[in-house]
C-alpha cells in the first residue's frame, strides 16, 4: 500500500482533475445541472457511443476507489474549497454507484477493511460537524 | 545599390517595401507571384541576382525594406488602425503580410532574421539595463512621475510612466521585429470610459444580434492577422538554421520575460500585453499542428528537454526563483538529452508554456469579468436602477466582448483542447520517473481551459477527441500517483471502529 514516487503531489491540482472529471465527462442526464457539453465529448466512439466514465477499462477498475480518497483529500484545499469539490465527486460516485460496470471495484473498496472504515469515519464526522 | 547611376533607385527598398505591402490584394499581379512555377518570381529573381552579385548589399537592402515596413507598423497600435499615410501604408494585416512576403526568399528571410532588431540585447549586458522612455508622456506625468519620486529611495532612478528596461516584456514588443508584428490585436482601451475608442464604440449597440455580428467581424479579422504571423514565423523556421535559431532565441526571450504575465493583475512595465501573448500562443500552436495531427510525430516529444538547460534556455528552470514546479519532487537537471528530433519537443513545451501565460489568465479575467458584470447587476437592481443607465455596467459588458473576440473564437480554442489531448497522450506513453519531470502547470492549464470551455464555450468542444485528457485524468487520479503523505495518513490512523463496518456497511453492499 505504501507508495515510493511522489507523483501528483498537489491537493488543488487532484481536486481540479477531479472537477475536470464532472464537467466534461459525467454525462448530463446523470447530473442535476443543465450541461451544455456535448455527448460526443462525454462518450468513447471506439466503444461504441458509451460514457467514457462506464466504457474506459483503467477506469472501471481504479475510478471508484480513488474518488474515495479524493474525497477525503479534499479536506486539504480549504473549507469553502472543498465542499464545492466533495459536490462534485459526490455526483461522479453516486453515477459510478448506479452503473453495475463500478460495483465490483465499490466492492473491492470494502475488502481493504482498515482504509474504508477510516473513509467512512470520515464521512460521518464531516455530517457530525455541518 | 547606387543610386547616382540609378536616379529612380535612390529609395529602391521603400519601393520595394511598398510593392511587397500590396501583394496580398492582387497576389497574381504582385511581384512575388511565380508566374512559370517555383521560384519564378521577379522578387526571387531580385534577390538571388542581388545576393549573387553582393550578400552584404543584400543585407544592407533587405535591412532597409524591413526598416520601412516596422516603421510603419509601430503606428499601427490595433488591428483596427488604418496605418500611415506616409512610407508604407496599410493595416496590420497589410503590413504583417509584407514581411511574409518578404521572407518567401530563405536568403531574405535569414538576412531579416540576422537583423541587429530581430532580438533583444542579451541579458547582463549594459545595454538590456538600459530604459527606454515613454516618448508620448504628456508633462502632467512627466510632473506626476517627479512628485512619486520624493517616495522612493534616495538615488533611485525615477521611473516615468510608460517606461521600461530595454530586455523587458514591453522592449519585446515595441524593439523587436517580431514583436512589433505580434503585437496587434484588440486590445482593452486604456480607460474603459473613454467614448471615442473604437472598439467601445463598435460594441455600444445594445442588441445581441448586432453584438454577434461585431465580434464575429473581429474574430475574421484577427484570425486573417494570425493567419500572416504564422505563415511568417514558419518561412524563418523553414529558411535556414541560421533563422530558425533566431526566432527560437526569439521566443525564449518572450518567456523569459513574460514569466510573471499569468497575474491577474501583470505589471505591464515587466511584461508584454495580452494580444502579444495570445498571437505567439495562436502562432506556436500552429507549429505544434503536424504532431497534433499526427501520433507518430508525436512520439518524437522527448520529456528530458524539461531537465536540459541547454535545450530550454532557462524557461523550465529549476533553480531560479520562478522555478517552474513539476508534477513529483526530487527533480533535477540532466546532462544527457539526446532527442531524436530537437525541434519538436521545443514546440510542444514552448507551446505549453506560452498558454500558461496567455489563454489560461486570460479565462481567469474573463471569468472575473463576468463576476463584476452580475455584481454590478444585482447592485443595479437592488437600487430599482435600470442597469444600463450604469456606466461601469455598461463598460464591463464591453469588455466582456473585446474579450469574447479571441476567447470564443471557434478556431483557436478547440485547438488549444486538441494540443491538451495530444499533450495527455503523450503523458498516457511515459513510465512514472519520466512523468514527474513534466510541469505541474500542463495538466493544471488542462483543467483550466476545460473548466472554462463547459462554463462558456461547451459548443466548441464538440467533435473534439478528449479521450486521451479522460485516460490522464483517471490514471493521475489513481492510487498509485497519489501524494505519500494522503496515503500513509490513511493507512497509519488507528482503526477503532471495526464494528461499523462489518453492522452497518457491509450488509448494504
Amino acid at each position: 500500500m505504501f507508495v515510493i514516487q511522489q507523483l501528483v503531489r498537489n491537493y488543488n491540482l487532484r481536486a481540479k482533475l477531479g472537477d475536470v472529471l464532472h464537467d466534461v465527462f459525467l454525462p448530463d442526464k446523470s447530473s442535476r445541472r443543465q450541461s451544455e457539453v456535448p455527448a460526443s465529448v462525454t462518450c468513447d466512439p471506439l466503444a461504441g457511443g458509451q460514457p467514457y466514465l462506464t466504457s474506459d477499462k483503467l477506469a472501471k477498475e481504479s475510478l471508484a476507489p480513488s474518488l474515495l480518497v479524493l474525497y477525503g483529500e479534499v479536506e486539504n484545499t480549504g473549507f469553502y474549497e472543498k465542499n464545492a469539490h466533495r459536490t462534485k465527486i459526490a455526483a461522479l460516485l453516486k453515477y459510478l454507484w448506479d452503473s453495475p460496470q463500478h460495483r465490483p471495484a465499490f466492492k473491492k473498496v470494502t475488502e481493504d477493511k482498515s482504509n474504508f472504515i477510516t473513509f467512512a469515519n470520515g464521512l460521518m464526522n464531516e455530517m457530525n460537524v455541518s | 545599390m547606387v543610386p547616382d547611376l540609378f536616379e529612380l533607385g535612390a529609395d529602391a527598398p521603400l519601393q520595394l517595401a511598398k510593392c511587397l505591402s500590396t501583394t496580398s490584394i492582387d497576389p497574381t499581379s504582385s511581384i512575388t507571384f511565380d508566374v512559370l512555377g517555383k521560384n519564378t518570381s521577379f522578387y526571387y529573381s531580385v534577390c538571388e541576382e542581388l545576393h549573387s552579385q553582393d550578400a552584404d548589399s543584400f543585407g544592407t537592402v533587405i535591412a532597409d525594406v524591413v526598416k520601412h515596413i516596422t516603421d510603419s507598423l509601430s503606428k499601427c497600435k490595433t488591428l483596427l488602425d488604418e496605418g500611415p499615410t506616409q512610407g508604407v501604408t496599410g493595416n496590420g494585416i497589410f503590413l504583417t503580410s509584407a514581411l511574409r512576403e518578404l521572407c518567401t526568399n530563405k536568403k531574405a528571410a535569414v538576412a531579416f532574421a540576422k537583423m541587429p532588431l530581430f532580438l533583444l540585447p542579451a541579458a547582463n549586458t549594459p545595454r538590456a539595463a538600459e530604459t527606454c522612455e515613454n516618448p508620448n508622456l504628456t508633462p502632467q506625468q512627466v510632473q506626476m512621475a517627479q512628485m512619486m519620486q520624493a517616495f522612493r529611495r534616495p538615488g533611485e532612478p525615477p521611473v516615468l510612466p510608460g517606461s521600461y528596461k530595454r530586455r523587458s516584456g514591453p522592449a519585446l514588443e515595441d524593439n523587436t521585429a517580431l514583436g512589433l508584428v505580434l503585437r496587434l490585436g484588440f486590445p482593452f482601451p486604456q480607460d474603459p470610459r473613454e467614448q471615442n475608442n473604437p472598439l467601445m464604440q463598435a460594441f455600444s449597440n445594445p442588441t445581441r444580434r448586432d453584438i454577434d455580428q461585431t465580434t464575429a467581424g473581429f474574430r475574421r479579422q484577427l484570425e486573417l492577422y494570425q493567419n500572416k504571423c504564422n505563415e511568417l514565423v514558419k518561412q524563418l523556421v523553414v529558411a535556414g538554421e541560421e533563422s530558425r535559431k533566431q526566432v527560437i532565441q526569439w521566443f525564449t526571450d518572450a518567456l523569459l520575460l513574460n514569466i510573471r504575465a499569468d497575474g491577474m493583475r501583470a505589471d505591464r512595465s515587466k511584461v508584454s500585453s495580452a494580444e502579444l501573448l495570445t498571437n505567439l500562443s495562436a502562432v506556436l500552436l500552429k507549429l505544434c499542428d503536424p504532431f497534433i495531427q499526427d501520433p507518430k510525430k508525436a512520439s518524437l516529444v522527448d520529456p528530458g528537454f524539461v531537465c536540459s538547460p541547454e535545450s530550454h534556455g532557462g524557461v523550465y528552470s529549476l533553480t531560479v526563483e520562478d522555478a517552474i514546479p513539476r508534477l513529483g519532487v526530487d527533480v533535477t537537471d540532466k546532462g544527457d538529452y539526446n532527442p531524436k528530433n530537437s525541434f519538436i519537443p521545443l514546440c510542444f513545451f514552448f507551446c505549453s508554456r506560452i498558454l500558461a501565460l496567455s489563454v489560461v489568465p486570460r479565462t481567469r479575467r474573463y471569468d472575473n469579468i463576468l463576476r463584476n458584470i452580475n455584481h454590478e447587476y444585482h447592485n443595479s437592481r437592488s437600487r430599482n436602477d435600470d442597469p444600463r443607465s450604469n456606466p461601469r455596467f455598461i463598460s464591463l459588458l464591453k469588455l466582456q466582448h473585446i474579450m469574447e473576440i479571441s476567447l470564443k473564437s471557434p478556431t483557436y480554442i478547440p485547438d488549444v483542447f486538441r494540443y491538451y489531448n495530444m499533450a495527455a497522450g503523450i503523458f498516457l506513453q511515459m513510465d512514472k520517473e519520466l512523468l514527474k519531470t513534466i510541469p505541474e502547470h500542463i495538466v493544471y492549464d488542462m483543467c483550466a481551459v476545460l473548466d472554462y470551455a463547459t462554463d462558456y464555450t461547451p459548443k466548441l468542444m464538440s467533435g473534439v477527441d478528449l479521450g486521451n485528457i479522460f485516460r490522464l485524468t483517471v490514471t493521475l487520479l489513481s492510487k498509485e500517483y497519489a501524494p505519500v503523505s494522503a496515503i500513509c495518513s490513511i493507512k497509519l490512523i488507528t482503526i477503532t471502529h471495526s464494528t461499523l463496518y462489518s453492522n452497518h456497511v457491509s450488509p448494504c453492499l
